[in-house]
Order: structure tokens, then sequence, then C-alpha cells
């Protein structure tokens, strides 16, 4: 009878250049701290996750990866990685490879298109800690996501140059989020996500009902942005919060009723568990 | 998971994509197109603009 083993792996967040990334700016991605678990010997095998479907959270990502541990049997990051981006291939096509890379490697990613054939990618091993952050779920866009991309593609192809111009304030914005990370920044964390939010409204893909709940975060001192492709009409999906004073954000939420939890970010990739 | 691929390009040309980028409203589609839009999944241009032509062909 062979030994069954389990192996767990992080989904992941859009920090900043959603949007920004399809047409060739960069982007920082997260791991966070919901995991999904494969236990097993390969065969009728346990699959648990506290991971959101379907919200630009990486859990096909982490399937992959928690898979591709367990058919390799050992925490080998580079051919877990390899044999995750084949898989992810073979469900979606043309992945780029963001998804596999942070949920096996864990931490933080840049990444960004140069060209059609070519990618950056670079694991970043941060020299301090980012601001504890939260999550608020302003519930799921009426749009189907297909449309936001259609949306900004509309846009842009519309007004190139002034987009280009919001898609260079976004560069701006991920590299100082990056700079941050290398303690090589002086920018505060609420601004650059207050500065983020303001130029993706630009983009159109922020609903006023989420506008409206992000300026009354402002207005009690914290900030916020859209994470993901955002929804213009109702809801947009996910929103990250912060705060300096966490006790005021919670309360702010429970009386206004919003889903509000806390994630951690930076977390451990693919790992072995006991 | 999906394996069979559809050819939205032509025979002497194929651009392959899986059935979900096809169907944006259902759940695998949301995902699918979540992930264009952080950068997990990369269309080219053409693809791109090839795969919305279709989207629209198949709603009229």
């Amino acid at each position: 009878m062979r030994a069954k083993l389990k192996f767990s792996a992080p989904g992941k967040l859009i920090i900043s250049g959603e949007h920004a990334v399809v047409y060739g700016y960069p982007a920082l991605v997260t791991a966070i701290d919901r995991r999904l678990s494969i236990e097993g010997s390969g065969k009728d095998d346990k699959i648990t996750s506290d991971i959101p479907i379907g919200a630009g959270m990486g859990s096909s990502a982490a399937f992959a990866v928690a898979t591709s541990a367990l058919r390799i049997k050992k925490i080998d990051l580079p051919k877990i990685n390899e044999l995750a981006y084949k898989l992810e291939k073979k469900h979606h096509g043309s992945p780029s490879g963001v998804d596999n890379t942070i949920c096996t490697y864990g931490g933080f990613l840049w990444y960004r298109k140069e060209s059609e054939n070519l990618k950056t990618f670079k694991v970043i091993v941060p020299k301090t800690k980012f601001p504890k952050i939260y999550l608020l779920n302003t519930g799921k866009p009426v749009e189907s996501t297909k449309e936001m991309v259609t949306h900004v593609s509309d846009l842009y192809r519309g007004r190139k140059s002034y987009f280009d111009t919001v898609f260079r304030g976004i560069e701006k914005i991920t590299k100082e989020f990056l700079g941050l990370l290398l303690n090589d920044s002086n920018s505060d964390f609420d601004e650059l996500v207050k500065y983020n939010e303001e130029l993706l409204e630009k983009l159109d893909v922020v609903s006023p009902t989420t506008k409206n709940i992000i300026r009354k975060i402002e207005k009690i001192g914290g900030a916020a942005k859209i994470t993901g492709a955002g929804g213009k009409k109702e809801s947009s999906g996910m929103v990250i919060v912060y705060h300096n004073d966490s006790d005021k954000l919670l309360k702010f939420a429970k009386d206004n009723k919003l889903d509000l939890f806390s994630v951690k970010i930076g977390e451990e990739g693919v790992r072995i568990e006991k | 998971m999906s394996t069979e691929f559809v050819n939205i390009g032509t025979d002497k040309e194929p651009s392959m994509v899986p059935p979900e980028a096809l169907q944006p409203d259902t759940k695998e589609g949301r995902e699918y197109w979540e992930m264009v839009a952080t950068g997990s999944v990369v269309l080219e241009n053409q693809v791109l603009d090839l795969l919305l032509e279709k989207i629209n062909e198949s709603k009229t």
C-alpha cells in the first residue's frame, strides 16, 4: 500500500497592475493565506480548499501546483512549477505562467509581458513587511469579466494616448509597491492604494456603489482599491482595504454590513503538510 | 479540466482556445476572462480580437 502524502498550495492576489498587464505593463502579485490541499497517493485524492473559485485568486493554479507536487512526491520547486505550467496549459491554453509560479514559490512576483513571445518574471524576496490588508467582497459583478476586458480594450483603442498615460501611472504605482517591498521607496502605502484606485476608476471598471464604499473608507482614514477585473454597473468583486487602525475598519464594516475579512500576503508557496 | 480546444482561426492559421473562452457568462468563462484581465492568461492581440468577434457572432 502506497503512503498517502498531503501537499498544499496558496491562492494569489493581484496587488497592482490589473488590466494594464494586458497591454504590456507590469503587475505585482502575491501569495495569500488561503490554500488548496490535496491528500492521497495519486488515486481518489482528497481535495480541500478555502480559495474562492472564479474570483481571480488562483484556485485553478493552486490545484495544478498541489497536484504536481503530489505527482513528484516531494518539494522540488522548479519541477513542480514546470509540471504545473503544463497542466495549466492543458486547461487554459495560453497561461502566462504567473499563477503557477506564485503558487509554487509563494511570496511576491513581478510580471510583465514584454512582447508576444517574451515574458519577464521575478520572484521578489521582500526586505520589509507589507502592511496588514483586508479584502472586502462587494459581490459578483453583473457583467461578465469578458465585458470588462472588452470595455477597457474599447476605451484604449478610442483614446490610446490618454489611456497609455493612465497605464503608465499604474506602472509607476506598481513599481512603488515593489520599492516598498525592497525598502527602496518613501511612498506611503495608503497613498499608493488610493492613487491606484483613482486610475482604475479612470478605466471605468469600478461601479458607483463600490466607489461610494471606497470614498467612505477614505473618509474614515483608510484606503481601498479593486483587485481583479472589477465591475462597473453594480458590484465590483474583491477590494483590497487598508487602514492603520484595524478596529476602525472592522467597526465600519460591521456598521455597514460589509463582508470584510483579513488576508495575509507574501505567504509560503507549495509545501508538504504533516 | 478542459482538454478539447476550439479552433477559432482557420485550418491554415489555427488559433486554439479552451471552450470556456467562448462562454464568458458561465462560471468557467468568468474565471478564464478574469485570468485574461489579471495577466494570468496571455492572448495575442489578434487572437483576442478574433475571440471577441466569435463571441459577438454567437450572440447575434
